[in-house]
């Protein structure tokens, strides 16, 4: 419980500072909002009144006060562009996204789990090999890269798939996961190549562990032994770096939603970003920002569960150590 | 084969638990650098030599039009071909090879002195410096990094400097923290405490006893650093938020290649093969000297 209760005060302390850091970065960057909605030939009249629309003129720790009590209470404020309701639209746009990176990520994990397992089981062998090199020339492939050959080859040559595109979840499941393969395809292979790299060799230490020569020794069949004794201890840190790996992902979904024209919220930024649209902005990275911190609360929360030693060890003087 | 605080940006730190999967413990020291590494060297010292002479070398302008026929295959006049607007592909890659190396370079190189400056101070002095300097580091950390560059970049115009910038803002954090968890294992060693007893100066302690012995795993660290802010800024330029064209950037040329992939896919192709190779040798040597270093990242 209490270790649930330091963690839940750093939570907050850390998501103050991030929308903190979001409303001055849009605030003190050059490039005033008045400038994008007006044009930069506006009168000096005409963005004086725009200011005090806009609550400009008052001064920033006033309007931080002001802009967080609109966004606890769900008002994102509006867009310059079209006028809708900011929440609207990241509402909107939310929930491709959760889709892709789910989809993602399990389509990682049917990958990763066994070939990582496989790879550390079998030491050196060509199988091992294989996994070890080809993860590591993986690493090496950003995903606007991956996605090209993907659309290249499955689309542009073979026409397995379409090249770009959404089709809603209530148009069919089906339609919905046409659209969605390739995308979450490409985000998913960086991930595999973490996740193997870090599932091998932790099964190689865990295999050295005493319990598993003595599991051995009872004469227990290798699947039981990986699955059994070995892959649990492995996961911990699996599901470390799964956590620390969705800062990685959430920028790689820009990237995806942009090339496949998925309707998430990266594409929703990046559309502000190119039309200058300063609320909408500010409201997507936010939601980003907030939820890869509570992500990585969660993650955090789930070491007990995972590792039961955690449960009984000392927190002492944590978070900012 | 540890991994990287720089390819994995952690925030799962923030937590008390410092708990970094050290990858390093299947892996025997090496006692020889590899074959590989050299391939890998040789490749990184070809494409730093053709960029920073690329004036020098007998190839057509990057951003001549007209010259020649467009979407042209690989000839001797063009060896690599030509693009969608008749520009020869050779060139652009070895022009848009400098914006890659110059940021993902100058942006390590701020993460390293910045980053490593703080993470001296902060693990040397320990208490409530530590905790400030930690502390924000982790709120660094706490941001998807690609976009909050974005945004950096959106807001005070894609140059060469400001996107260097953005990107080196997200170096910082990861070095700072190796060099931290570096500097506080140094200094609780016996040759410290010796020369702290002894009457040596602060100043002279840091210098001569810790950073001679924080260098080196900085420096792998660094070096596996590079491709992620070379990804980084392709990431960027992909988008159209680096450096403008005509001027060449692999990110640029992939994403001119991307809107006539059908027609041409030769277009694309070749910066990618060029990102592709840079990034994978740097972070095959990073690999390598970490083992032949020894670098343990169990304890950070």
């Amino acid at each position: 419980m209490r270790r649930i209760a330091v963690k839940f005060v750093e939570l907050i302390v850390v998501v103050f500072f991030v929308s903190a850091i979001t409303f001055l970065l849009l605030n003190l960057l050059p490039g005033s909002p008045a400038d994008a909605i007006l044009g930069v030939d506006a009168t000096p009249k005409a963005v004086a009144t725009l200011n005090r629309q806009l609550n400009l003129d008052h001064p920033l720790p006033v309007r931080y006060v002001d802009w967080i009590g609109h966004i606890l209470r769900g008002n994102f404020g509006r867009s310059y562009v079209n006028g809708e309701p900011v929440s609207q639209a990241i509402l909107q746009h939310l929930p491709v996204t959760l889709e892709l990176l789910v989809l993602s990520q399990l389509m990682a994990f049917i990958v990763a789990i066994p070939l990582g397992i496989w790879a550390g089981y079998r030491k050196n062998s060509w199988t091992d090999r294989l996994a070890s090199g080809g993860s590591f020339a993986l690493l090496a492939f950003p995903p606007f890269i991956s996605a090209l050959i993907f659309v290249y080859l499955l689309a542009v040559r073979w026409h397995v798939f379409p090249a770009t595109g959404f089709t809603p979840l209530s148009d069919g499941l089906f339609a919905n996961l046409q659209t969605m393969f390739l995308p979450s395809l490409t985000l998913a292979l960086g991930s595999v190549a973490i996740y193997v790299r870090v599932l091998r060799s932790e099964i190689i230490n865990v295999l050295e562990e005493n319990y598993i020569t003595a599991a051995r020794a009872k004469g227990m069949p290798a699947w039981w032994i990986l699955t059994r004794h070995a892959f649990r201890p492995a996961t911990f840190s699996l599901v470390t770096v799964a956590g620390i790996n969705i800062g990685l992902l959430i920028g790689g979904s820009f990237i995806v939603e942009e090339i496949f024209a998925l309707p998430g919220i990266g594409l929703l930024t990046l559309d502000a970003i190119y039309s200058r649209d300063y609320v909408t902005v500010q409201g997507c990275i936010l939601v980003v920002a907030v939820g890869f911190v509570v992500i990585n609360f969660i993650v955090d929360l789930l070491y007990p569960v995972l590792d039961p030693r955690v449960r009984d060890m000392r927190v002492g003087r944590t978070g900012f150590r | 084969m540890a991994m990287s605080p720089t390819t994995l940006p952690s925030a799962a730190d923030a937590s008390g638990l410092l708990i970094v999967p050290d990858l390093s413990g299947a892996a025997p020291r090496k006692r020889h650098l590899s074959i590989f590494f050299w391939v890998s060297a040789s490749w990184i010292a070809l494409i730093v030599l053709v960029a920073i002479f690329a004036n020098l070398l007998p190839i057509p302008s990057p951003t001549a039009i007209g010259n020649a026929a467009p979407g042209m295959g690989p000839s001797w006049g063009h060896l690599l071909g030509t693009d969608e607007l008749g520009r020869d592909l050779l060139s652009r890659v070895i022009f848009g090879a400098r914006v890659s190396l110059i940021v993902g370079v100058t942006a390590t190189s701020l993460g390293v002195v910045i980053g490593g400056t703080l993470g001296l101070i902060a693990g040397y002095a320990g208490g409530i410096v530590d905790t400030l300097i930690a502390g924000s580091m982790n709120v660094l950390l706490a941001f998807p990094s690609l976009i909050l560059a974005l945004v950096i970049v959106t807001f005070t115009q894609p140059t060469l400097l400001h996107v260097t910038l953005a990107i080196g803002l997200f170096t910082v954090a990861p070095l700072c923290r190796v060099v931290r968890a570096n500097t506080i294992s140094f200094s609780h060693r016996e040759f410290v405490q010796a020369a702290q007893v002894t009457g040596v100066k602060r100043r002279r302690i840091i210098f001569r006893e810790i950073v001679p012995n924080v260098l080196p795993t900085t420096l792998s660290v660094a070096l596996v650093a590079i491709p992620g802010a070379i990804l980084a800024e392709g990431a960027l330029s992909f988008l159209g938020l680096s450096v403008r064209p005509p001027t060449p950037t692999w990110g640029n040329m992939i994403s001119e290649g991307r809107d006539v992939l059908a027609k041409y896919p030769l277009i694309a192709l070749w910066p990618s093969i060029g990102m592709l190779l840079t990034v994978l040798a740097l972070n095959f040597m990073g690999d390598e000297l970490r083992g032949y270093l020894d670098v343990k990242e169990g304890g950070l």
